[in-house]
């Protein structure tokens, strides 16, 4: 495999709410291999938005990341001081996040954003910004003579989100966080956005991490998924390992829960049970409670991170029993 | 045959100005749907293509600028009185808001329980059999128990309980689980395919998601909506296997699959353009050629109307003949 460009290590994150700390993110490890397309997948509150914010240490008012390290390019980054670290914001990981659709400034052409944004980190000049930024607009399929001149409400959705994303690499970053990309787009705008995303990690070699419960459109263009439940990643592996030989049950539950246009349903079935609470987790492995090969030793030993071929690992008690259909 | 409920060239269109009224967005321009007793129909298309507005007329909620709807062929706008209202019921994606936060889950059944003729000292039995019924359970634990105590799905499979209280004929259910969790979706699809199967209740299932409609629909029918009109329908499973409409084609080929084989081979129809005009001002002709890769002059001239290529599977389209073959991968 290549090197690592990413590495989280015994990341813990904790909310301080009304009923008591919420540990939204519980010792997780996850390396990002150098120019992939990783996926991390989990259902809503499981705690993947939270990783991202932890990795560029953008965490909200009551959040607080209570121990773990995380390496990037070789840095250790959450113990860099603030100076610095915005400095490898955007600069070396740029972040796409959640509907930012709505991020752009009404009153501001997207011309003079592009420009902002480089000028918040470096000098020079406009008309070599724009020139980059006209390049950009038009990987993403936009027609900058159009576009840059344009203020946001004059743009539709889907392309204030592909303004985003050329924003976003202005700077030419190495890596790129998108934090659930499609919501709020219409079928075919995701369609063709997914489409773009994969060009652009093939043109310009970026590393891309895409956060989201859309387990369909990582079908698409990951190369490696991670899964993760109520603040755990269960599983890792390639994408092949996750959809064709997931050796978790959670993982082969999901996947067989998600509807599709194609092939039999007859098999589908949804996960029985609900996820638990991240207040007061299940103890042992915490997916026991919803699963059917749970034994006595899930209920109280958790489950550690086992290699069970090369790139391909999970955190279950059982999972040589585990075959994916 | 007999037709439960029957939209019959109806057209929607949405008044804008306060003091001088002026035409504004066209949402619906004579569509016409029909279901029957027990039927499953899903209503497809993407946001402002006018499906909500149509389940509202479904549900007499809205009255149609033109058109009729019937209800086992009685006219609801001609009748007297409120007499279709305790036969349709709606379920739309958001269950918090659907429910009083401030009445428990008890209060919330019991009082249309008892609205529908159910006695008092019978009341707490109909609730358990009927939160049993939901899968709400076990309903003792769950009787007290007020809206922001259930997860999404509960709180769904709640809505759905209360909407089975009057008998209704049919439910029309608006993005039912879009808010819900990937995991549990089916639950609640399967939750709607017990009430279709057990007490005969039929479904318009308006979505945008294709994988969903398939699910829930397997064995109904399929009627694909673009700005306010509709393109095709049939039979499921012979719609989406030979799909004849080029926006249907196109929605198909952006669907996401969750099998990373086929999601790759997929390809993605390109459109002249990524996204629909406005709604308020559809283009003349046929409304989806400024977008449509097989567009010809005629397109943009005369308008398509729905003809039948067999077994009810009816296509808005002029050149259904000229279509390169379908495949999906």
């Amino acid at each position: 495999m290549n090197e690592t460009i990413l590495s989280i290590q015994d990341l813990v994150v904790e909310f301080e709410v009304r009923d008591g700390n919420l540990r939204s993110v519980d010792h997780v490890f996850l390396d990002v291999p150098k120019a992939s397309f990783m996926g991390l997948i989990g259902e809503s509150g499981c705690g993947k938005t939270t990783i991202v914010q932890a990795i560029l240490n953008l965490m909200p008012e009551n959040g607080y990341i209570r121990a773990g390290k995380i390496y990037f390019d070789g840095i250790e980054i959450l113990s860099l001081p603030p100076e610095k670290l915005r400095r490898i914001r955007w600069e070396k990981i740029a972040m796409v996040f959640q509907a930012a659709q709505n991020s752009l400034n009404p009153v501001m052409r997207i011309s003079e954003h592009m420009i902002d944004t480089v000028l918040a980190h470096r000098r020079e000049s406009r008309a070599r910004i724009l020139e980059r930024a006209s390049r950009l607009l038009e990987l993403v399929r936009l027609d900058p003579d159009r576009v840059l001149v344009s203020y946001p409400h004059e743009l539709s959705g889907g392309m204030k989100q592909r303004v985003i994303i050329a924003l976003s690499l202005l700077l030419e970053p190495e890596m790129l966080i998108l934090d659930e990309p499609t919501t709020a787009l219409d079928l075919i705008s995701q369609a063709y956005l997914m489409e773009m995303l994969r060009e652009i990690h093939r043109e310009l070699g970026i590393t891309m991490l895409m956060v989201t419960h859309d387990v369909s459109n990582v079908a698409k263009v990951a190369e490696r998924v991670a899964v993760m439940y109520a603040a755990k990643i269960l599983e890792v592996g390639s994408t092949e390992d996750i959809f064709y030989r997931a050796r978790h049950p959670y993982t082969v539950g999901l996947i067989n829960a998600i509807p599709s246009i194609v092939g039999d349903l007859s098999s589908k079935k949804p996960i029985p049970g609900l996820p638990p609470s991240l207040i007061n987790p299940p103890p042992g492995c915490r997916f026991h409670p919803r699963c059917s090969l749970a034994t006595q030793l899930c209920q109280e030993e958790e489950p550690q991170m086992e290699e069970v071929e090369a790139g391909h690992s999970v955190a279950c008690h059982h999972w040589k029993k585990v075959r994916a259909k | 045959m007999t037709e439960l409920l029957q939209l019959d060239d109806v057209q929607m269109v949405f008044e804008r100005g306060w003091i001088r009224k002026r035409r504004g967005a066209w949402a619906i321009s004579g569509v016409s749907i029909a279901i029957r007793e027990g039927e499953i129909l899903a209503l497809a298309g993407e946001s402002g293509c006018g499906k909500t507005t149509l389940g509202r007329i479904a549900l007499g909620l809205l009255r149609p600028t033109a058109g009729r709807v019937l209800y086992k062929g009685k006219d609801i706008w001609r009748e007297k009185g409120d007499g279709l209202r305790p036969t349709g019921q709606l379920v739309h994606q958001d269950s918090y808001s659907a429910l009083n936060p401030v009445r428990t889950v008890y209060q919330t059944l019991s009082a249309p329980l008892r609205r529908y003729g159910v006695p008092r000292n019978k009341l707490k039995e109909e609730v358990k059999k009927l939160l049993e019924f939901v899968g709400i359970m076990p309903p003792e634990y769950f009787l007290n128990k007020y809206p922001y105590h259930l997860s999404g799905g509960m709180r769904q499979r709640l809505v759905f309980a209360r909407s089975i209280i009057p008998k209704p004929g049919f439910i029309v259910t608006d993005e039912p689980v879009s808010m819900i969790d990937a995991s549990l979706r089916l639950s609640i699809l399967d939750l709607m395919l017990k009430l279709n199967r057990e007490l005969k209740i039929a479904f318009l299932y308006i979505t945008h998601d294709l994988a969903t409609a398939r699910y829930f629909a397997q064995k109904g029918k399929i009627a694909i909506m673009y700005l306010g009109k509709i393109v095709e329908e049939g039979q499921m499973e012979m719609v989406l296997e030979q799909p004849l409409h080029p926006y249907l084609r196109a929605l198909l080929s952006a669907a996401p699959v969750p099998d990373p084989e086929i999601a790759r081979k997929k390809k993605l129809i390109q459109l002249k353009e990524a996204e629909p005009p406005s709604a308020e001002a559809p283009p003349p002709g046929c409304r989806f050629h400024p977008r449509c890769p097989y567009a010809h002059e005629v397109c943009g001239k005369e308008e398509p109307s729905l003809r039948d290529f067999g077994e009810g599977h009816r296509v808005a389209c002029h050149f259904v003949d000229t279509l390169p073959p379908w495949r999906l991968i």
